[in-house]
This record gives C-alpha cells, sequence and structure tokens, in this order.
C-alpha cells in the first residue's frame, strides 16, 4: 500500500515538473516581447525593463531561478499589474472560485448522483427521462447563454417587477458575497457540471447492474436497496470518482464565463485577464496553479480508488 | 412505493433549500454601489457615484501608467499644476500662476498652498522629483519622450548627460522653473496631463524601502493630493475613492463616494445600469445603443480624439508609388463601415488630425485643413489606380498582404477593404491574423505591408498628431520622408508666431494628405448612456469621463 | 443412483413459455418446457447454447430482469409456491433459502470488493436472524465445508486472491450457506480446467449426499452429465425434445437430435484418422421460430410433417418422454419402407 502511495506522490511531482518547465519555456517562446505596447520603447527604456524583470538573463538561468521561486511558492510578479506578485493575486482571487465551486458542487453532485441513480434503476421512468433532459440540455445550452438568460430575465425583468410590487429585488445582477447573488451563478455553474454528473453515474451504474456478481445478489436474496446500497454503488463509485476529481480542481479555478458575466473576482476571471493582456507571469502562475489542483486532485483521486477498491491495495503487495 | 418517497423527500428536501436561498433577502452586494430608490431621507442625496472601469488598473503609479484604466484612477486622486476646464481650455490648480519669458521657453510656475492627503504641503520639490525620476534612464518610464522638449531631458533619459543637466529647478518650496528648448504653446496643456503629476519624494522613497514597485500598488502605499483618495482596493473587484479633505479646492466637490467597479462583460454592465447599480454606461455595441435609445436614456456622444487609419509599408513594392496609395484611399466607403460594421458614432476621416484639437490661437484645427479627398470616391480611385499601374509598368494590378489582430473588429474591417478593393481596383489582398503582441511586434520590426494602427492625441495641439510624420521622429513607423514636410514641421517647432505656426501645420497635413503615407479611416466617437440621477458629469477628449464635479439628484 | 420419484416433485414446470421483448422483436427462448425435480434427485438439463436452459433455470428463480425477459405462459411450482405468479418479497425469502444457484463465470460471479467471508454471511444474515459473528463463523465454516484450506484467512480476503477453482467453489459456498432444497448449477465447471472440474463436481455431490439437495445440472457436456444425473432432459431451441432416466437416453436414445449430441461426443481410443462427428446446421433464430419442430432443417430422418407441425410429446414409460414425428405409429410404415428402421447410431433403440 505505501508503495502505491509513493508511486503515485513520485509521478504527481515528475507531472508537476513537466508542468512548470513546459509552461516556462513556452512562455519563452511565445512570439512578441511582452512589454511591447503600443507606443514604441526606446532602447534604454526597454534595457532597463528588461532588468527590473531579470529577462536580461540568459534563458537557463532564468528557468532555474523560476523554478526556485515556484517551490518556494513565488510565482513572479505581473508584468502588466507592476509590483503585484501573482501569488498574491491568485490567493486573493481564489476564495471567490472555491466559494462558488463549492456550492455549485454541493448542488450538483448530490442532485446529479441521485438523478443518475435513479434513471439507471429505473431504466425508461420518469427519472431516466428527467436525466436525458437534463443531460440532453446541459450538454448542448452553453453555460454563457443560460447565464446571459437568467441573468436578464431574472436580474432584470423579474427583479424589477418585485422591486417596484414587493420592495426588493430577487435576484441581484451581479456580484458576490450574498447568498442571493450566489444562487444564479451557483445554479448555472452547478447545472453544466451536472449533466456530466448525471451521464457519468448513470453509465457506471448501468455497467455494474449488469454485471454477473449483481445477479449473484439477486440470487441470494437481497432486496433491491440492499443490491444497490452494497453491491452496485461502491462498485460504481470508481469511473465517477474518476471524473469527480478533474471536475472539482477545474470548478475550483472558476469558470472564467460565469466569472466575467457575474463580475466574480476569481481565479477563472483572473486568467483570462492575463491571457487578453499577455501578461505572461500571471498566465505562466495560473497555468501552474490549476495545474497543482488538477494534480493534487488526481492524487486524492487515487488515494480514494485505494479506499473504495481494496484490490488496489493488494495488487500493489503482490508486486515484486 | 416506499423507497421512492425517500428519494423524493430528498429532493424536496434540495428544493427546500434552493428555494429559502431564493427567499433571504436583505444584504448588501459587495457590487454595485446603492440600489435605485435609495435610502436617502427628504432632501438629502447619497452622494455615491458608481462607475465601471471595466478592468483591473495595472497600475497607479504616474510615473509608469500608459493605459487608460490606470488613468481613470490616477486622475480623480492627483491633481497637477494646471487643469482642464469643462471646454478643455487650461486653468490653473496646484499652480496658482504661472510666468513666460517671451522666447517662450522659460517657464516659472507659482504653487498655491496645498497638502497631500496626509497633511503634508505640496511643494515645487514634488515635481522636480516626479519629473526627474521618470526621466531616470534606470527606471524606464515609458512616457519619456513627452518631456523631451525640456532642456536636458532627452540626452539625460538616454543616458548622455546627468541630471543636474535637466532644466528643471525648485528655487523655493513654491516655485518651480522649467526651462524649454523649443517654443511649444501646448506646455502649460502638457502639465494637466498624469505623467506630469507630483510624487511625495519622501513618501515614494518610503515605499520603494519596504519593496521594490510597491510605491502605489495598494491604498496604503499613495498619497494623494486630487479631489479624491483611494479608500479600499479590493484587487479584481472594485475600488473606492472617498473625498479627500485635504484637497485644496474641496469645497467645490459634490461626491463623498466613488464606487469604480471592474465589470468585464457587457451586458452584465448594462444591465447593472438600467437596475441603478451603475450611474453611466459604455454603449459598445450597435446593439446597446438601440436598447439605449428605445429606453430614453440620455447618450452622449463623444470624440476620443484617435484617429484610425491604415497604415502602409512605404518601401514595399507598389506602395512606393503615391498613386496607388491613394487609389486604396479613394475606393473605400468610410461612412459605409462605420454604420453598418463599427455600428457607432465615428465620423469618416479624410484627414488625420481629429476634429476638437484646437490649435494654440483657438482654432479648430480639423475645419482649416477641410476635407482633403472624398469619401467612397469610385470614379477617382479607378483614375488613380490607372495612373499608377502605368507608372508601376504594371499590366496587373498586384495583390497586397494585410497584417491585423485577431480580434472580430479587425476581422471585419479587413474583410470589408478586401472586398472593397478587389471590386473597385482589382487588387487582391491576403488577410494574416496575429495575436495582439505578436502582431505589435512585427509591426515595430516593420514586417507588415499593411496594417491597421490608431492615433491618440496626447496634447490639446495638432503638433501631437503631425510630429510623427517627420523623418527624424522616433514615432515615424512609416519611413515617411518629405522634405518640405520636414521644413514645414520643423519651423512649426521653433518659431513664436503662432498663426505662421498654424499655418505651417495646415500646410503640412495637407502636404502629408496629397502624399497619402497612411490612409485615415475614421475619427473614433463614444457612445455612452448617462443615468439622469446624475448632474454635472462629462466626458472630453483628454480628461476621459469626468465626473469630479458631478453631483447626484435624486 | 438411486431414483426418488416417489416421493412428492420439489419442482414442477409445466409448458413454461418464456420470451424476450428486444428492439428486433420478440426472442422465444423457451417455447414450452415441462420437467420436475424431486428432492435429493438430480436432473441434467443437458443443450447448446442458446437452446433456453439457462433461461429455464434463471426462471425458476425469477433472476431475469422483468423487462424485457416475460413469463408468457405456464407454471413454475417451487416448494408449493407458484413463482410466476409469485411477488418481490416471496421471491426473496425462497432466494438464498430454498433455491440457490451456482453460476457459470466463477471470475465475475463475487464482487470484487467485498471480502468473501462478507459475501457468505451476507445470505446467512439475510435469513436467519442470527449475530453478526455467529452468522461470521458460520461463513468460515462453510468455506472449510467447501474444501478451501484456511478457511479463517480466506473469509477475510478478496475474490481477486483466490484462484479460478477457488472462486468456485466461493459460488458454491454462497449458494448453499443456507442449505436449500433446490440447487441450480448453471454450467459450474465449463470455465474450469480439467482437474479442478472434476473436483467441483465431487464437492457438489457429496453436498447433495449430504444434505439431500435436489440439483438441476445444466450443461452441454454429455461426458459431465454421466458422472452427476439421475435424470436427464435434453433441450432443443426452447423445448425438452427428449427427457428419462440417465441410463435410458444413454443406451436407448429417441430423438435424433439426442443421437447426434451422445455422438458427437469423443471418446478415448476412436480412431484418429476419422473426422469428429458433428451435427450439420446450426439452431433457429427464436424470433421467428419455425412452426414445425425446430431441428427439422439438421435431422437426417426429417419428414415433411417435422416441418409444418411440432411433434407431441410421446409418454415411452417409465418417465421416458419424447417429442418426435418418427414416434408416431403412421412414420413406422415410413421407415420399414425406406430401411431397417429409424435412426443410424448402432446404440439407437428405434420406435416401438
Amino acid at each position: 500500500m505505501l508503495k502505491y502511495i509513493a508511486k503515485r506522490f513520485g509521478y504527481s511531482i515528475l507531472t508537476l515538473w513537466v508542468l512548470i518547465t513546459v509552461t516556462f519555456f513556452l512562455m519563452h517562446l511565445l512570439p512578441g516581447d511582452p512589454f511591447v505596447g503600443d507606443k514604441p520603447l526606446s532602447d534604454s527604456v526597454k534595457a532597463a525593463i528588461y532588468a527590473r524583470y531579470g529577462l536580461d538573463q540568459p534563458v537557463y538561468i532564468q528557468y532555474l531561478r523560476y523554478m526556485q521561486n515556484v517551490l518556494h511558492g513565488d510565482l513572479g510578479s505581473s508584468l502588466i499589474y507592476s509590483g503585484q506578485s501573482v501569488t498574491n493575486m491568485i490567493s486573493a482571487a481564489f476564495p471567490y472560485s472555491a466559494d462558488l465551486a463549492l456550492r455549485s458542487l454541493t448542488f450538483a453532485i448530490p442532485t446529479g448522483m441521485l438523478i443518475g441513480i435513479m434513471a439507471a434503476l429505473h431504466r425508461g421512468g420518469p427519472w431516466d427521462t428527467t436525466a436525458l433532459v437534463i443531460t440532453a440540455l446541459g450538454v448542448s445550452i452553453p453555460s454563457f447563454v443560460l447565464a446571459s438568460i437568467l441573468q436578464y430575465y431574472l436580474g432584470v425583468v423579474f427583479s424589477s417587477w418585485t422591486l417596484a410590487n414587493w420592495g426588493f429585488r430577487a435576484f441581484p445582477i451581479s456580484g458576490w458575497g450574498t447568498p442571493q447573488q450566489a444562487i444564479l451563478p451557483c445554479f448555472i455553474l452547478g447545472f453544466s457540471n451536472l449533466a456530466e454528473i448525471i451521464r457519468m453515474t448513470r453509465s457506471s451504474l448501468l455497467e455494474v447492474s449488469g454485471q454477473d456478481y449483481i445477479r449473484t445478489a439477486k440470487a441470494k436474496g437481497l432486496s433491491e436497496r440492499k443490491i444497490v446500497w452494497r453491491h452496485i454503488l461502491r462498485n460504481s463509485l470508481c469511473p465517477i470518482i474518476t471524473i469527480l476529481g478533474p471536475l472539482i480542481a477545474s470548478c475550483l479555478t472558476g469558470s472564467f464565463i460565469i466569472e466575467s458575466i457575474f463580475n466574480i473576482p476569481g481565479v477563472g476571471k483572473f486568467m483570462i485577464m492575463g491571457v487578453e493582456t499577455s501578461d505572461y507571469m500571471v498566465t505562466a502562475g495560473s497555468t501552474i496553479f490549476y495545474g497543482v489542483l488538477i494534480v493534487g486532485a488526481n492524487f486524492i483521486v487515487d488515494m480514494l480508488y485505494m479506499v473504495i477498491d481494496p484490490n488496489i491495495r493488494l495488487y500493489d503487495d503482490k508486486e515484486a | 412505493m416506499s423507497r421512492n418517497v425517500t428519494r423524493k423527500s430528498f429532493l424536496g428536501s434540495m428544493a427546500a433549500l434552493g428555494a429559502l436561498g431564493l427567499a433571504a433577502c436583505g444584504g448588501t452586494s459587495t457590487s454595485g454601489g446603492s440600489d435605485s430608490g435609495g435610502s436617502g431621507g427628504a432632501g438629502a442625496v447619497e452622494q455615491v457615484f458608481n462607475f465601471n472601469l471595466g478592468s483591473e488598473p495595472p497600475t497607479a503609479n504616474s510615473l509608469q501608467a500608459t493605459d487608460l484604466f490606470s488613468y481613470y484612477l490616477i486622475r480623480p486622486t492627483f491633481c497637477g499644476l494646471t487643469r482642464l476646464d469643462e471646454d478643455n481650455n487650461v486653468e490653473p490648480d496646484i499652480a496658482e500662476g504661472w510666468d513666460v519669458s517671451d522666447d517662450l521657453l522659460t517657464y516659472t510656475f507659482y504653487l498655491r498652498d496645498a497638502k497631500w492627503s496626509n497633511g503634508d504641503p505640496v511643494t515645487s520639490n514634488d515635481y522636480l522629483f516626479a519629473w526627474s525620476k521618470l526621466l531616470d534612464p534606470e527606471y524606464g518610464a515609458p512616457y519619456s519622450y513627452i518631456f523631451y522638449d525640456i532642456e536636458g531631458a532627452a540626452e539625460y533619459n538616454m543616458g548622455e548627460a546627468d541630471v543636474s543637466a535637466l532644466g528643471i529647478s525648485a528655487p523655493d518650496d513654491k516655485t518651480l522653473e522649467v526651462k524649454l528648448v523649443n517654443p511649444i504653446p501646448y506646455f502649460t496643456f502638457l502639465c494637466t496631463q498624469p505623467m506630469f503629476f507630483p510624487i511625495q519624494q519622501k513618501f515614494f522613497e518610503d515605499c520603494e524601502a519596504q519593496g521594490e514597485n510597491t510605491y502605489a500598488s495598494d491604498p496604503d502605499k499613495i498619497l494623494s493630493n486630487g479631489p479624491f483618495m483611494i479608500d479600499t482596493w479590493e484587487h479584481n473587484s472594485k475600488i473606492v475613492l472617498k473625498k479627500n479633505p485635504n484637497y485644496w479646492d474641496v469645497d467645490n466637490i459634490k461626491l463623498e463616494t466613488v464606487n469604480l467597479l471592474e465589470v468585464a462583460d457587457n451586458n452584465t454592465n448594462y444591465n447593472m445600469f438600467t437596475a441603478g447599480e451603475l450611474d453611466i454606461a459604455s454603449l459598445t455595441s450597435g446593439d446597446l445603443e438601440d436598447r439605449a435609445k428605445e429606453a430614453g436614456y440620455d447618450i452622449r456622444h463623444t470624440s476620443t480624439g484617435a484617429t484610425y487609419y491604415i497604415l502602409l509599408k512605404l518601401d514595399s513594392g507598389p506602395l512606393a508609388n503615391a498613386n496607388f496609395r491613394k487609389a486604396l484611399a479613394y475606393a473605400i466607403d468610410r461612412q459605409s463601415l462605420i454604420t453598418n460594421v463599427l455600428r457607432s458614432s465615428s465620423q469618416p476621416a479624410l484627414s488625420f488630425t481629429s476634429p476638437d484639437i484646437l490649435t494654440s490661437d483657438g482654432q479648430e484645427f480639423h475645419d482649416l485643413v477641410g476635407d482633403c479627398f472624398k469619401d467612397a470616391d469610385v470614379e477617382g480611385a479607378k483614375a488613380a489606380m490607372e495612373t499608377a499601374l502605368k507608372e508601376l509598368g504594371l499590366s496587373e494590378p498586384p495583390t497586397l498582404d494585410i497584417l491585423i489582430a485577431d480580434d472580430d473588429e479587425d476581422r471585419t474591417k479587413a474583410a470589408a477593404f478586401q472586398e472593397t478593393w478587389k471590386q473597385t481596383l482589382g487588387v487582391e489582398c491576403n488577410i494574416s491574423a496575429l495575436p495582439r503582441k505578436a502582431r505589435l511586434e512585427k509591426m515595430h520590426n516593420g514586417d507588415y505591408q499593411v496594417a491597421f494602427s490608431a492615433w491618440g492625441p496626447d496634447y490639446d495641439d495638432p503638433m501631437t498628431y503631425l510630429e510623427m510624420f517627420m523623418s527624424n521622429s522616433s514615432m515615424n513607423e512609416t519611413g515617411y520622408e518629405n522634405a518640405e514636410f520636414d521644413e514645414l514641421m520643423e519651423d512649426a517647432k521653433t518659431t513664436t508666431d503662432q498663426a505662421k505656426r498654424t499655418d505651417d501645420m495646415v500646410q503640412a497635413e495637407k502636404t502629408l494628405m496629397s502624399d497619402m503615407p497612411i490612409i485615415p479611416l475614421y475619427f473614433a466617437y463614444n457612445d455612452m448612456a448617462v443615468s439622469n440621477k446624475v448632474e454635472g458629469f462629462y466626458s472630453k477628449i483628454f480628461q476621459g469621463e469626468n465626473y469630479i464635479h458631478a453631483e447626484k439628484i435624486a | 443412483m438411486a431414483d426418488d420419484t416417489s416421493k412428492k416433485p420439489l419442482l414442477v414446470v409445466k409448458d413454461l413459455q418464456v420470451s424476450f421483448d428486444t428492439a428486433s422483436g420478440e426472442v422465444q427462448a423457451v417455447r414450452g418446457v415441462s420437467f420436475h425435480v424431486s428432492p435429493g434427485e438430480t436432473l441434467a438439463l443437458v443443450g447448446e447454447s442458446g437452446s433456453g436452459k439457462s433461461v429455464t433455470a434463471q426462471t425458476i428463480m425469477r433472476l431475469n430482469p422483468e423487462p424485457p425477459a416475460r413469463i408468457k405462459a405456464g407454471s413454475v411450482m417451487l416448494d408449493g409456491v407458484e413463482v410466476t405468479k409469485a411477488d418481490d418479497k416471496t421471491m426473496q425469502d425462497l432466494r438464498g433459502k430454498t433455491v440457490g444457484m451456482v453460476f457459470q463465470d466463477p471470475m465475475t460471479a463475487m464482487n470484487p470488493t467485498m471480502r468473501v467471508g462478507r459475501q457468505i454471511d451476507e445470505v446467512v444474515l439475510e435469513h436467519n436472524k442470527i449475530a453478526n459473528s455467529e452468522a461470521w463463523e458460520r461463513a468460515v465454516r462453510i468455506i472449510d465445508a467447501v474444501r478451501i484450506p484456511n478457511a479463517a484467512d480466506r473469509a477475510r480476503q478478496y475474490p481477486s486472491q483466490f484462484s479460478g477453482g477457488m472462486r468456485q467453489r466461493g459460488v458454491i459456498g454462497i449458494s448453499i450457506a443456507n442449505v436449500p432444497k433446490l440447487l441450480i448449477a448453471d454450467e459450474p465447471t465449463t470455465a474450469l480446467d480439467v482437474t479442478i472440474q472434476a473436483q467441483i463436481i465431487d464437492l457438489l455431490l457429496s453436498i447433495q449426499k449430504e444434505e439431500r439437495m435436489a440439483m438441476i445440472f445444466i450443461t452441454h457436456d454429455l461426458g459431465v452429465t454421466a458422472q452427476v444425473a439421475h435424470r436427464i432432459a435434453v433441450m432443443y431451441a426452447g423445448r425438452i425434445v427428449e427427457q428419462g432416466d440417465a441410463h435410458t437416453i444413454y443406451h436407448h436414445p429417441v430423438h435424433p437430435y439426442t443421437k447426434g449430441l451422445l455422438k458427437s461426443v469423443p471418446k478415448p481410443g476412436q480412431d484418429r484418422s476419422v473426422d469428429l462427428y458433428a451435427i450439420e446446421g446450426a439452431p433457429p433464430n427464436l424470433i421467428d421460430p419455425p412452426k414445425g419442430c425446430a431441428f427439422s432443417p439438421r435431422c437426417e430422418k426429417c419428414m415433411r410433417i417435422c416441418k409444418e407441425l411440432q411433434p407431441p410429446a410421446t409418454d415411452l414409460g417409465h418417465g421416458h418422454v419424447c417429442s418426435c414425428w418418427l414416434l408416431d405409429p403412421r412414420a413406422k410404415a415410413v421407415a420399414d419402407a425406406v430401411g431397417a428402421g429409424a435412426g443410424t447410431s448402432s446404440e439407437e433403440g428405434g420406435a416401438r
């Protein structure tokens, strides 16, 4: 078991190292001078700026310095927002994204799994139909369309009506901080993920339900509830948590669409800002941050596999 | 069946939770200012102004700022020697008055009693320090070139001289003396601009001692002498400004609080405006403008001063021929481009300098120049093309490569020109799109044939438009060289006769247009909707959206 | 192998018809099957893939998922309960207690993430109100009873740690944990190698003897049936074509299909230069089963009537029943006219 953990951990570190290295070199290979602006800079000014950001050193020295900084948690300084540390900017933005993500997932995961399970167990029934409808909608309606529609009809039209008749606005248009502000963004983010979770849960459950050992369980005289609870669910979990890990990680880094539309100052909005302003330090820093979250999420998923499926522990011990 | 009941009740409780969240009311949102239908009691209207910046300002350091967003933060929090009134006339600010020598080369400013937000007096050393720092070659400030009319500035900034060569001195705390090398009539105008704002030396050095580049990165790292000061700065979220009690003209400021938001999405921005959460909304698309018109809002069209034009590489094949260039210029239907593609209130440009720019003797320069050619002049274009082909010795119209940025606006414009030039002149175009920085670099290296560009003025004088076409200008991107043009411009730079100066520049622009090294497209205008609860707000070229003396009336 | 038919049968299946409603149409998997099993006796249900034997067996326990499976007609009377009409609760009571099942593929028949001991004590606890610890001990004893050494340690292990043969023993353990009256073994040795096969069969037989369990042994392998069966029922295309006691079926088969099956069994010492015998052709498509005898396309003795009508079941005495037109008295005339009696095998018995 320890070997399994150690191996997984080793792979995680290796992945992160490759990620950081590739990000760094991509940054440097990008065409275009990061400081080029609409008005050309004189050479002396350029030289001064380069020196300030350490860009006058040979590439491998910059790489080593960068690596060293990253290992200490320093993702560099923004090129556009002079003086701001990327790490600080991400730390300031992250709680918003995390809050948004956690609330949406608290809605999406239990609901999604519930609908998925019921749809799989009662194929062709009302649950199955619900699952199909949500999946179809979730896949075909892009989140920005849903967001714009809901923001307008609920945040503007409906809320003006409630303001006029009941004295308060039912839905705020944007922003973050109050429970009211959280409803629309969390719902929309949750909805997109809901479809995915339902689909995965349903298909995983269906696959397990068709397995021979479920027939054995039935042959024991167990009630359907017991069969689902004791035999089907646990064995269905593996594919579900496989997607849940990266899904949670990607939610945590914020959906930039929702953050842009609802003006939530999270990591997604931050990442996009970096791309739009060609602020390479911000883009690289965000990439690494995202990478760490995903690698971390996958590592946790690997650990959970160990808990859910005892065979993983065993196989490792058997290996020479 | 009993099984289903338990599942249903779970779902039911989820729905109840959701409804609970829905029903919970109250609590103020983090963004957006006061709700419409505000809490003001009888007579007392809350003086809170809500404005959307759209994006996080990169910096509040007046020495480093070059972009719009930073200026949104710096303009209300600092003031310079002079400021602009509603008609862009220069009036005193920190400087009570000033003397100008007869040769127009020496300025002596007399500072009034004014304070920084920490109570310290504003002194002339604050200006001396700020300007010297900006010109410091090791500091690398981007706007240093604008100071080059000051004696010793260019040499110091390029590392050829020492700071003592600078023609700026502070004989006493309340006097600032500046020596120029050129008798430019717009020097006091320049003093109204952010890069000329003062910075207290001690405060700056204290900040830098704590950490490099930390000056102006947070509210406690900025000292303001302007009408407002930064109260809170939630990065990427919201900036709150509060009236600065130490501002010398504080009695004329009505607003108590200004909320600067960072809503990136245009639709959200407009929705917030209609809900009363913002007092101004930029109408960035034809759609929004239509909606605003329908809703009956107060819509303002303001010139931005920017001229959008097509940049031509003059040593590249057929572009060396003036008639060819003119053919390209005449063929374009600018009005159609504006009405159908851009859907804004921009104006077709048939010369280079934007309207609203005044000459040093107070005339509308654009009117003096007049239209240098006709818009959508198909006949003229074809004729010029014929002549050009003969002169170039070509039997077929050549092809051109157009370099654009990879955004929708550039793509549509390029497609429009491609179509026009093919139809009218038979010129085929290849379009290549690059990300912004890559494209800019290619342009700086001269690695293009046809590209799009825009120029915004730095000060209120035609010189800022025309200077860049001088053959010795560092801003000259086209490689344009015309001895007559240079001569006219040199004279304009050095003469003290304002009428002659104006005339020189009118002739220069006409010469420029007859050579057509660039193709003017349109003068960019901005459209915005203004809440009827606001009075005293205006938007003007060089000042941007100015709410400093605004007041909420409801 | 004494025949216990004097006792009242434990299981009586009469005219059972089961179909599957699929997208391609109705698959008539079982088209009128009748047989019985008495306490302590083993009935072998023999036939090739698709003959309907597994469906029949699973119908006895109502294990087929009920859409798409559908019991069209017939009755299954198990220990006094009419299974075709029983509700869920009744079936759950029967399963694991009165009737147990051993499945074909031991590798997939157990839950991979549950300890083997738990999988056994689960069925014990389901049908007995005893303490968990007692149930666990019982599970360990069962593991021992199915001849797995180190039962206590093995009980705590997972199926992946068991070999194929051991897993099958585990599955057997699950099925007999509550000493059911009827054990259905659906091809329990098909997936195992020959040496293990023998052990498993031996185990089953000894359990049967000890507990006086009735057993339905499903197989396609006539060699195996010889070792275990008291009685044999031969299925083809959803119907039982011939059934009787083992001796009769082996030495005096009547139905051409039965004869063909017996001929197909390779015998040790047979001439290697001669090709192995195989019945030509393939079973029919059960979505559109033929109206006549389903075996007719492959039958050497096929008559015109065979293609038109299903042959009725003819009782040949002593529990030997066969459905074949050759048994009709009118067919004898044809057979005499054609030549030396019906059938080609030297072991055939011919119509009476």
